[in-house]
């Protein structure tokens, strides 16, 4: 079951840059709530009340029960906008979601046991490739991440797509289903030893 | 030290740094990075005795990805010279940093161990920059 988090904004009336800009200037962050078929919702948050949100685990993976002016709707975050300098929210995308929507979304890959593996004990390194997958699943059901367990691993050992098991109802969005996810290295002994001199 | 392979002109013009970084202001390999907070040069030095820092401070462990690379090359006079003669020789390469340019990527290590080792790294570097971590995901 998708964690829930509940938000309250204002709707506001005008679209386009100057708008957003006179919403930030008056301290709010300006968000849109589009999807479902129905017309897009503008709004207005409180960027304290988000960005206490935006920093907690399963952000992307987290359905938000928006309250705007009394009536709640369903999202999840859709796409975020950072400023590149602050990295404060600047905007806000939420998908309108029922129970039944299908949603493609970025799920985090959590490696665990990671003291239960043998190459990593002996100073392999673990390189991650790709931090997260995209799946294809219900909205009510986004896991909250997906899991690969270390154990007994060595080195040139290799984290293949096939190894994740997908939560029931959910299938990866790419096409290409034998991508790297993570690989586990030895260590570096020439660049050690030319460290040390 | 990073210095181009070849180069299209021996010497560049000194040129001046306006603007936020367009590209390269989110982690895309590690789990934390350092980002410019200022505009400014980082040399080939600086960048080689930061990433020594980090290497040192991870004991080895872990993964280093350097964002920025320095392809300008920044020539100078010898002292006591009269002005006139041309340009002076290349002295250094530099990277031409914008505000929001992740420098320095990092994996595989603890949070705690990231914090120190980018705060050794950026003893090195003459500009302003902070620690950022990816959004969303458990620490």
């Amino acid at each position: 079951m998708t964690e829930s988090t509940n938000l309250t904004a204002f709707a506001r009336l005008k679209a386009g840059k100057g708008a957003s800009r006179e919403e930030r200037r008056q301290n709010r962050l300006p968000a849109v709530i589009y999807g479902n078929g129905e017309t897009p919702d503008l709004i207005s948050l409180c960027p304290r009340e988000f960005t206490k949100e935006m920093y907690k685990a399963g952000f992307y993976t987290r359905l938000f029960n928006i309250d705007v002016n009394g009536k709640s709707q369903q999202t999840i975050v859709k796409a975020l906008q950072l400023h590149p300098v602050s990295d404060k929210a600047i905007h806000v995308d939420f998908l309108r979601v029922t129970s039944k929507t299908m949603v493609t979304v970025s799920v985090p890959i959590k490696f665990i046991n990671d003291t239960l593996s043998p190459g990593l004990k002996r100073g392999g390194v673990l390189n991650v490739v790709h931090h997260e997958i995209r799946i294809v699943c219900r909205a009510d059901a986004i896991p909250h991440s997906l899991d690969i367990d270390l154990t007994g691993v060595e080195f040139g050992h290799a984290f293949h797509l096939d190894v994740i098991q997908l939560p029931e109802g959910a299938k990866l969005a790419s096409a290409d289903k034998g991508y790297t996810i993570a690989t586990i290295l030895a260590p570096k002994v020439e660049a050690a030893a030319a460290e040390t001199k | 030290m990073l210095a181009p392979k070849k180069t299209k002109f021996r010497k560049a013009h000194k040129g001046r740094i306006h603007g936020l970084a367009k590209g390269a202001t989110t982690l895309h390999f590690g789990s934390y990075g350092m980002k410019a907070l200022e505009p400014g040069r980082v040399t080939a030095r600086q960048i080689e005795s930061a990433r020594r820092a980090i290497t040192r401070c991870m004991k080895r462990a872990g993964k280093l990805w350097i964002r920025i690379f320095p392809d300008v090359p920044v020539s100078s006079k010898p002292a006591e010279v009269r002005m006139g003669s041309g340009k002076g020789s290349v002295e250094y390469w530099a990277a031409r940093v914008k505000p929001g340019r992740i420098m320095f990527e990092l994996e595989g290590v603890s949070k705690e161990v990231a914090q120190e080792a980018l705060g050794l790294a950026g003893e090195k570097l003459a500009i302003g920059w902070k620690i950022v971590s990816r959004i969303g995901v458990e620490q």
